[in-house]
């Protein structure tokens, strides 16, 4: 009898079975070597190898790098188990336009983690979860140039206080900054609902949605550590009143720096407060002694007054009178309440004579 | 590959008027969402609006849930296996039919957003998310389709669904108590790193069975090739149905319903 040529029912396909077993064993093998050996078929496993468009420096020579050209440094956090970092690194830096601008305008450097890193914790890990707290899947994180020194808050908080970004003062005059949206006239960025994108000029952009965003975020990125700071609606009086020799009126030296948490607050808390500025506009000659965050050359001369008045760091507000023995000194950024207790004592001391 | 088997599926489908209405609320629900979005926001329109490709995984859930396991319930796959069809040929048309059917009703899905931002906001006509939206729903479609198509030759009639609620629930439980487990492996002298290595393993295997991604935009932008979820993709199809054909050749069919 001849065999029939039909297959028969329960036929096994070997061959899906061999192919299954490979692609498992395949499989099987990339998961481990990403946990257990790194170099252990790393150029398969890895997708965030390969050429690339940006030319990356490693830290140290970046931060050389911003001190001399004052570009910012552009922290690109790359996990290679993330889709949204390989997202970032196939499709937004391998476009010609974003290579483009991050070459010209930003000192880029990559820092790449897979699964055995968390761990680990190396040093560069150590280092810059520190100071930045980022959360070591895919983040975007710009850091300018006299800011290498600060946190991600300090960051975060310069970022969004350029006078431009002002438009909703409404809150800012109650003292009420954290319900109040003081910057949407700034906005360009936006956060979806999962949490990707950035928002207004932030220095982060977390996640990956798509190249115009990208792109948004490094135009926004290249701008904002450029702005001045708000210096709020205190009818400053020149630098040189600082020098000159008492009138009637009680003289506040208010010392700020250009970036960071406590100076920002203060100009937000104190400068932007109704109750506070208009007493200040009021009752004192008020001086805004300013300086540049890392400007060696710019602040030598206003370290004299520094010295003068005793101050070590900054925010700090200094009131003195004529009725004063000694000028009365508020060190770092009080509560808003307390600032303006604070001026209302000085007010009061000024006025009874000495 | 069986065009019969394929048809019956999707003709099996049209009947059951529960599946039919649930689909047409799975398609018309994001759209009516996204087209509110657009009009009351037009300002913010953006490709990356268009919802997520995760998607096209309730559109196959729609069309795989009880598969084979309804034809094992009735006995029809008794009859069907009497043609000559073998059972390899079935199952990878039952996986065809699904994985086929599922994409076709996800990537309308998102022509359809795709369109009404076109018509909003023309220069998006040829935004190239949506042509990688597209893809990566049918690569969702047909990995879900395989693990979905497996599920079902385990089990009679829709407890597949049953067997799929345990797994995310197998996952939800992991994601809960992973932690703990690695801190109790430090209790049992247990090499803690090492723990933590395997727990991420598991996950990985876990989201490569619930989430068969590949970020297609990385590929269409010529870059380098990634191939980790590529070949994690051909795996899951693989074996989900090598297993569904060894599962179903070593069971017994009835006529009578089960």
């Amino acid at each position: 009898m001849q065999p029939t040529k039909s297959k028969s029912t329960r036929y096994q396909p070997k061959g899906l079975y061999i192919t299954a077993a490979a692609l498992l064993t395949i499989s099987a093998a990339f998961s481990v070597s990403d946990q257990f050996a790194d170099e252990w078929l790393d150029s398969f496993t890895n997708g965030l190898r390969g050429p690339s468009p940006i030319q990356w420096r490693d830290r140290d020579a970046a931060l050389g790098e911003a001190k001399r050209t004052k570009k910012p440094i552009l922290y690109a956090f790359l996990a290679r188990h993330d889709n949204a970092s390989l997202q970032m690194y196939g499709d937004g830096f391998h476009d010609q336009k974003v290579a483009d601008l991050i070459n010209q305008g930003f000192i880029p450097v990559r820092v790449d983690f897979n699964s055995r890193d968390y761990v680990h914790k190396s040093k560069l890990y150590t280092q810059l979860h520190n100071q930045y707290g980022y959360s070591a899947t895919c983040e975007l994180l710009t850091v300018p140039a006299h800011m290498t020194d600060m946190s991600s808050s300090d960051l975060e908080s310069s970022a969004n206080l350029s006078e431009a970004c002002i438009d909703n003062t409404a809150g800012l005059e109650r003292g009420d900054r954290y319900n109040q949206s003081y910057n949407s006239r700034y906005r360009r960025g936006y956060v979806r609902s999962d949490g990707l994108g950035f928002t207004n000029n932030s220095p982060k952009f977390i996640g990956y949605t798509n190249k115009r965003d990208l792109l948004d975020y490094l135009y926004g990125a290249q701008h904002w550590h450029r702005l001045p700071p708000t210096k709020g609606k205190v009818a400053w009086l020149p630098l040189s009143v600082a020098s000159a020799p008492l009138t009637s009126k009680p003289r506040l030296i208010a010392f700020v720096d250009n970036a960071g948490t406590a100076s920002d607050n203060m100009r937000l808390d104190t400068f932007w407060n109704a109750r506070d500025y208009k007493l200040i506009n009021q009752e004192f000659e008020p001086v805004l002694v300013e300086f540049r965050h890392g400007d060696t050359a710019f602040n030598k001369p206003l370290e004299k007054l520094k010295e003068k008045y005793g101050i070590v760091t900054l925010p700090a507000l200094v009131i003195d009178s004529s009725n004063f023995a000694d000028p009365i000194v508020q060190f770092g950024n009080s509560n808003s309440g307390s600032t303006h207790e604070f001026l209302k004592s000085a007010v009061k001391k000024a006025a009874t004579k000495l | 590959m069986n065009r019969a088997v394929c048809i019956t599926t999707w003709r099996e489908f049209k009947a059951n008027r529960v599946r039919v209405i649930l689909l047409t609320l799975l398609f018309l629900g994001p759209i009516a969402m996204f087209t509110l979005q657009r009009c009351s926001n037009p300002e913010a329109l953006n490709a990356d609006m268009l919802s997520h490709p995760l998607m096209a995984s309730f559109f196959t859930l729609l069309w795989a849930s009880g598969v084979i396991g309804r034809e094992v319930q009735n006995g029809t796959i008794a009859l069907v296996l009497a043609r000559p069809i073998t059972i390899a040929n079935y199952v990878v048309s039952k996986w065809f039919a699904v994985g086929f059917a599922a994409s076709l009703c996800a990537v309308e899905a998102v022509f359809c957003e795709h369109i009404i931002s076109a018509v909003n906001c023309p220069s998006l006509l040829w935004a190239p998310e949506f042509f990688a939206n597209s893809i990566e729903r049918i690569i969702l479609c047909f990995g879900t389709a395989a693990f979905l198509v497996f599920l079902s030759s385990l089990v009679s009639g829709l407890k597949d669904l049953a067997l799929l609620a345990g797994f995310a629930f197998m996952f939800l439980l992991y994601s809960a108590f992973a932690h703990t487990v690695y801190q109790m492996a430090s209790f049992v002298h247990l090499d803690h790193e090492y723990v933590l290595h395997f727990g991420r393993i598991i996950e990985s295997l876990f989201i490569a069975i619930l989430f068969p991604y590949v970020p297609m935009s990385v590929f269409l932008s010529g870059s380098y090739f990634a191939y980790g979820p590529l070949i994690a993709l051909f795996t899951l199809i693989t074996c989900c149905l090598s297993c569904s054909i060894w599962v179903l050749t070593h069971r017994e069919f009835s006529y009578a319903a089960d």
